[in-house]
């Protein structure tokens, strides 16, 4: 292409006037070595574009698999999200750490030792009737006990009657 | 759009959307997550592309208003230019220090163009759209965009024959 061409078509080129074919032709002459000095100023120009063209990315990925990779990484941030709450729910509030009274669950520590409190003296009334109970269990025993001496002595009493008949009748017979 | 497809789309389209972000971003990792984000927007999509008069448009405007998005936020930083200037360079086999600072100036001037002018300059003369493609990726009408072209080259040129 001629100096004089190139000229023309720079001219149409910076009204925005020239086709796309036309300003690879002129991309073409600018990678080249001899550009006459009246030229030499747009050089850069046409360089920069060149070199701007061979810019890539550095890592190509896949869409579809960041998609799944996305997808992984926000379930993965789910868990580790529970996680973290879990294992820092003791430490930041203490006190709604659950504690257990009687298969209640209750999440504040005064609450929690109060009903603690009315359950053991629940169960300290439960105790000392329970007692009661055996008290009264132990003296229908005791009571048991008594009659079956009296049995005892019954059978006792019944047994020297019946000795006392026998020698009354020897004594008849003889 | 089935899976191989969609990575053909893809593996034609990333470089673009790529470097199309950088310019808004200027970093690199901005620009590579904006592709990333933008990948999987178009993976989610997928049973929709195929009615797209041109899926290659609409992922550039996607980029595009992403990248808008970033530029407005307060996040975003405008003194790191310096790294995208350093991205280019290493993959620049040029013959001379003086050629490379050449290049780097053309970059600080299509960077101090107007936003529009910067977009439009982009997308014709790095990643050769037709002016009815630049139209539909910027929501622009034909004439806009070539008046947009035109001031941009020429502001260029100015200053380039100030060296």
């Amino acid at each position: 292409m001629n100096e004089q061409k190139v000229h023309e078509l720079l001219r149409r080129y910076f009204d925005g006037a020239t086709s796309l074919d036309e300003e690879r032709e002129l991309q073409r002459y600018f990678a080249g070595e001899d550009i006459p000095g009246s030229l030499e100023a747009y050089r850069p120009m046409f360089t920069f574009f060149a070199e701007e063209r061979a810019v890539k990315p550095a890592v190509q990925k896949s869409a579809a698999r960041t998609v799944r990779l996305s997808r992984a990484i926000v379930a993965g941030i789910a868990a580790s999200v529970a996680i973290l709450f879990l294992v820092s729910l003791p430490k930041t509030q203490p006190d709604k750490y659950a504690y257990y009274v009687d298969g209640q669950r209750v999440y504040d520590k005064a609450a929690a030792m109060e009903l603690a409190g009315d359950r053991l003296q629940m169960l300290a009334t439960a105790m000392q009737k329970a007692r009661s109970s055996m008290a009264a269990f132990e003296k229908v025993q005791e009571s048991n006990q008594s009659l079956q001496q009296f049995d005892k002595i019954s059978s006792a009493y019944r047994q020297m009657e019946k000795v006392g008949s026998k020698i009354q009748d020897a004594a008849a017979s003889n | 759009m089935d899976r191989t497809s969609f990575n053909q789309l893809m593996a034609h389209l990333r470089p673009k959307l790529y470097r199309f972000a950088l310019a808004f971003t200027r970093r690199t990792d901005e620009a590579e997550d904006v592709v990333q984000e933008i990948g999987v927007k178009l993976w989610e999509r997928r049973g929709e592309l195929d009615a797209l008069q041109s899926v290659e448009a609409y992922a550039m405007s996607a980029v595009r208003n992403r990248c808008l998005d970033y530029a407005r936020s307060p996040y975003h930083r405008t003194d790191e230019w310096i790294e995208v200037h350093d991205t280019v360079h290493e993959q620049t086999p040029y013959k001379s220090i003086e050629q490379a600072d050449m290049a780097a100036f053309v970059r600080r001037l299509i960077d101090r163009l107007p936003e529009q002018q910067q977009m439009v300059i982009r997308l014709r003369d790095i990643e050769g759209y037709e002016l009815e493609e630049i139209a539909e990726i910027l929501g622009m009408n034909g004439g806009a965009v070539r008046t947009n072209l035109s001031r941009a080259r020429q502001k260029i040129r100015e200053e380039l024959l100030k060296q």
